[in-house]
């Protein structure tokens, strides 16, 4: 399985931020995951959500919704695994 | 705001589809009721007993260390160009921080990996042969005056390492790489410089053994060594009575100090098998609300999928929907907050389960 990291941000107190990431083969399967780099124990940092666009036949773009649940700024990096 | 990014992958090998559950409208959850669930997969690892040679003192640490290569002198866009290049030494740095090198750094706080933040080279001044840690900070001031260097992220997790050109020395002979801080408008800037005697295996070692000491010990106040244990003055810190140095994905890196295995350690990835599935564990949301639960201690360095299999038969609807939220509860290790929702009339029982697919 092919994993990676494919951006880094960060988020204000309470924001959300949409990123988008393209020319990726529609025919590959990647799940994606939305790791805080701020530790900060206690409680949810970051949830996020995936949507498609299918740009062309041969390629998708994802969209990547990324919620800060908290009142500070968090430190984000997007990772990603291609399952097939 | 959208943010665009780019990168084309190689060729699929296989088609593949994930249904995602979305729950009904008009429905608003009960309140959330977290459940702790302990961990499974957690492993200890060995102790080797006997008294630890390195202490907390509660200083600050960087559990994420976001590494900043800064090059200065205009030897380095000398033509033809030196060796190592600027561009060999942030690539093995970028592979570096991502390897396992930093995994052992857990027992000390929890302190996980970090990353390559960036790098730039700055020729408009040359280093003096025989600089000073003043020198070397108030350089460093001046880039971030200027603009040149960005500033500490939000975190102040940024060490900035400032790679000299070969046959440029400290002042202090003896001494060919160092990491300590200074403060800049109240906040403490964490810097290490590194000398640089041609060859990429020995400003890597020299990178690697700064970038363990300044994780655990930016300040000189958090993990240092207990009467007896350095011989050298200064800061006595985990890389300090360690120099043998191994090669992790292609990189010589230094051993460092494990309290926990008693010896100096270079940890390699544990062998686990990829993908692995389980379940995490079992439980049941009543009709029409949601419940949360919470599962820890999973390391960052693996990504791990989710589903609420419903284990209550009811053909004809969905019956669950689930948001996966994360914690980064210290550098190494995460926190999964699972909330599950009830889409029907009925209560359901399900099995929280986990694809871990891979090592990031």
């Amino acid at each position: 399985m092919i994993t990676g990291t494919q951006f880094r941000g960060t988020l204000a107190p309470n924001q959300t931020q949409r990123w988008f990431t393209f020319n990726w083969p529609a025919t590959q399967h990647v799940i994606w995951e939305v790791v805080p780099n701020t530790a900060r124990p206690g409680a949810a940092e970051v949830d996020w959500d995936v949507a498609l666009e299918r740009a062309d036949d041969a390629h998708v773009t994802y969209w990547i919704t990324i919620s800060n649940l908290t009142n500070a700024s968090v430190q984000i990096e997007a990772r990603y695994a291609i399952a097939a | 705001m959208t943010t665009g990014l780019a990168r084309p992958r190689p060729a699929p090998a296989a088609e593949g589809a994930e249904v995602i559950t979305v729950a009904s409208g008009g429905f608003v959850p009960d309140l959330l009721e977290e459940v702790r669930v302990e961990p499974v997969e957690l492993e200890l690892a060995p102790q080797a007993g006997g008294a630890n040679k390195f202490v907390d003192n509660g200083g600050a640490v960087l559990q994420v260390t976001q590494l900043y290569l800064i090059y200065w002198g205009n030897a380095w866009t000398a033509n033809p160009p030196p060796t190592p290049t600027s561009g060999q030494i942030a690539n093995a740095s970028r592979t570096m921080m991502a390897s396992s090198y930093l995994t052992g750094l857990a027992q000390y706080r929890g302190i996980g990996r970090g990353f390559l933040r960036g790098s730039a080279v700055v020729t408009a001044s040359n280093p003096p042969n025989g600089f000073t840690d003043n020198q070397v900070a108030t350089f460093l001031d001046g880039q971030l005056n200027a603009g040149t260097v960005p500033g500490p992220d939000v975190d102040n997790q940024t060490l900035y390492c400032i790679v000299m050109p070969q046959g440029v020395n400290s002042s202090s002979a003896s001494f060919i790489g160092e990491h300590t801080f200074y403060t800049r408008s109240g906040q403490r800037i964490r810097f290490a410089w590194i000398t640089n005697n041609g060859t990429l295996s020995r400003i890597t070692t020299i990178i690697s053994h700064e970038v363990v000491e300044a994780a655990t010990d930016p300040e000189g106040s958090a993990f240092l060594g207990v009467a007896g244990t350095c011989s050298q003055s200064g800061w006595c810190e985990i890389g300090d009575i360690c120099s043998t140095t191994s090669t992790l994905d292609g990189v010589t890196v230094q051993s460092y100090w494990s309290d926990q295995a008693g010896s100096c350690v270079v940890p390699a990835w544990p062998a686990r098998t990829y993908p692995r599935v389980g379940v995490q564990w079992r439980g049941s949301v009543p009709a029409r609300s949601s419940r949360r639960w919470f599962t820890f201690n999973w390391p960052e360095w693996e990504l791990v999928d989710w589903r609420m299999l419903p284990t209550s038969v009811r053909p004809g609807a969905p019956q669950l929907s689930w948001r996966v939220a994360l914690e980064r509860a210290a550098g190494n290790f995460l926190t999964y907050w699972i909330t599950v929702t009830n889409l029907t009339d009925q209560d359901v029982a399900f099995e929280g389960r986990y694809c871990v697919l891979g090592r990031i």
